[in-house]
């Protein structure tokens, strides 16, 4: 079942020249290790990058936001 | 040098262009596999993408799980849930598809600079000149599969013809995860048997008209009259005649080779039937305003506009005016726009969808306005259009747009927008 979210999270994340890699994050209280990273995407909103990744915990997939201009990650979605 | 009689090229061999090396790429599935890859849980389940209503509209891809039930691309989301009941509903999201394709189709580029982007999950090469540097254009084929499938974990069907017509009848031999070649001596016994509608182009209500001539396969419509084609269907009787023998010259032509625009528009389905007019109307000043914003940046202005409305019946009207002046902003579009809709308007019937655009493009900026009416919307439109550059599409919006799901507020945004003020 798909639940959309889109709160603000913290993400522990790894800045690679490979690229941008989330490790793990946190939300409503609980630490989420991330398993895999399923897909990454991006999209230019006004002047800047929005990075997306598909993560999986092992249960459940999830869709992080990170916006590159505001520093900021949020939770879109939940599948589980 | 002399060549036996058999093995000279007939002048149809030789007008199918079979010097040419055409690919045309097909992404599987494109929407559903991808949603596959990215979310686990739904792999080996079948599943249809679907617009963001998730309840009512058309499943916009289905993948081959779900197909296996019969399920189509298209097929309204009540057919197919009759078919399929179980199959699982993933809301579509553009921009992890379009930024997956424009990966894969800057990749193409490797092998030829002419590729020409067919739609969001189609692409077509011309390897004519530059497939000898791989070998073969079935080893460039299969390097562009496994590059696909490493990167993205993604498979695509792959057509090589002498032309794109049979590119793309030869991508759809072997689907998924296909590979097939026409070869120019293959082409005729190819289209002998094969349904007219299979050939690209010939749609629905085609197909009817030449049904109605006892015209069923390729092979029927290439052997038939042009004279009695071209009465029937007028200037394209002479395109017909020649897909049906399998001959197709147009280029494949990257998008710097387009030329100047024509027209412009954008249409929306909306995600279930409306019958309230004003919230019709936010829907038309929201394709208004895309029509606009992409005319500016491209630096179009245009003097025809352009509206169609298709109602919960499926009955569909469109209208165009031609105006005085040329327009490029997002208000002046949605005033005309709406004046259209007026007139063509079924007050009782709900719409399914609408559609704004804009023809008779020209290059912006020819002309000076004389009021300070005009000068001003120009400026604010600027201003506009500088702050949306920065912060994103719809940071800034005419008020109108701002309260979704509230028509009080909406309705008072229209009386203040409808009379001219932002």
């Amino acid at each position: 079942m798909l639940t959309e979210i889109h709160e603000p999270v913290e993400v522990a994340a790894l800045f690679r020249k490979t690229g941008l890699r989330p490790v793990w994050f946190l939300w409503k209280g609980r630490k989420y290790p991330i398993e895999k990273i399923t897909y990454r995407w991006k999209e230019k909103t006004g002047d800047h990058w929005v990075y997306s990744f598909s993560v999986f915990d092992g249960a459940n997939t999830f869709e992080l936001i990170y916006d590159s201009k505001l520093l900021e990650w949020k939770l879109g979605r939940v599948t589980g | 040098m002399m060549i036996r009689k058999g093995l000279q090229p007939t002048l149809q061999e030789k007008e199918r262009g079979q010097e040419r090396i055409i690919l045309h790429l097909d992404l599987d599935a494109f929407f559903a596999q991808v949603e596959e890859v990215a979310n686990p849980l739904l792999q080996g389940k079948p599943i249809f993408v679907v617009g963001h209503s998730m309840t009512s509209g058309v499943v916009l891809t289905a993948n081959y799980e779900a197909r296996k039930y019969g399920v189509k691309t298209g097929m309204s989301l009540r057919d197919a849930k009759n078919l399929c009941p179980f199959a699982l509903l993933v809301p579509a999201d553009c921009s992890k598809y379009s930024d997956t394709a424009e990966q894969i189709f800057a990749y193409l580029v490797t092998y030829t600079p002419l590729v020409e982007v067919f739609s969001i999950d189609e692409a077509f090469m011309d390897l004519t000149d530059t497939y000898s540097f791989w070998g073969t254009p079935e080893r460039i084929a299969q390097r562009v599969k496994r590059w696909v499938l490493e990167s993205f974990h993604l498979t695509l069907s792959i057509g090589i013809a002498p032309n794109k017509l049979l590119a793309k009848l030869a991508s759809d031999r072997n689907k998924p995860n296909g590979l097939f070649r026409i070869r120019p001596s293959e082409v005729d016994a190819i289209l002998k048997d094969l349904p007219v509608q299979e050939l690209c182009g010939i749609g629905e209500r085609i197909k009817f008209h030449l049904n109605q001539m006892g015209i069923f396969t390729a092979g029927d419509l290439g052997q038939f009259s042009e004279t009695v084609l071209l009465e029937r269907f007028g200037i394209i009787g002479s395109v017909l005649k020649r897909m049906g023998q399998g001959i197709d010259h147009s280029p494949v032509l990257p998008a710097d080779h387009w030329g100047e625009a024509k027209s412009m528009s954008h249409s929306y389905t909306l995600p279930r039937p409306v019958q309230n007019r004003e919230t019709a109307f936010r829907y038309l000043l929201w394709l208004a305003e895309k029509v606009g914003r992409r005319l500016r940046r491209r630096h179009y202005e245009g003097q025809t506009l352009h509206t169609t409305v298709r109602f919960s019946d499926f009955e569909t009207i469109s209208k165009q005016k031609n105006l005085p002046f040329f327009v490029n902003d997002g208000k002046s579009i949605f005033e005309h726009a709406k004046r259209i809709f007026t007139g063509i308007d079924r007050p009782r019937k709900p719409i399914r969808l609408l559609s704004v655009g804009v023809s008779g493009l020209r290059p912006a900026g020819r002309e000076k306005w004389l009021f300070e009416e005009f000068k001003k919307r120009g400026r604010l439109t600027k201003a506009f259009d500088s702050i949306n550059d920065k912060y994103g599409e719809f940071t800034l919006r005419p008020a109108f747009l701002a309260f979704p799901g509230d028509e009080k507020i909406a309705s008072r945004a229209l009386q203040l927008f409808g009379s001219g003020r932002h």
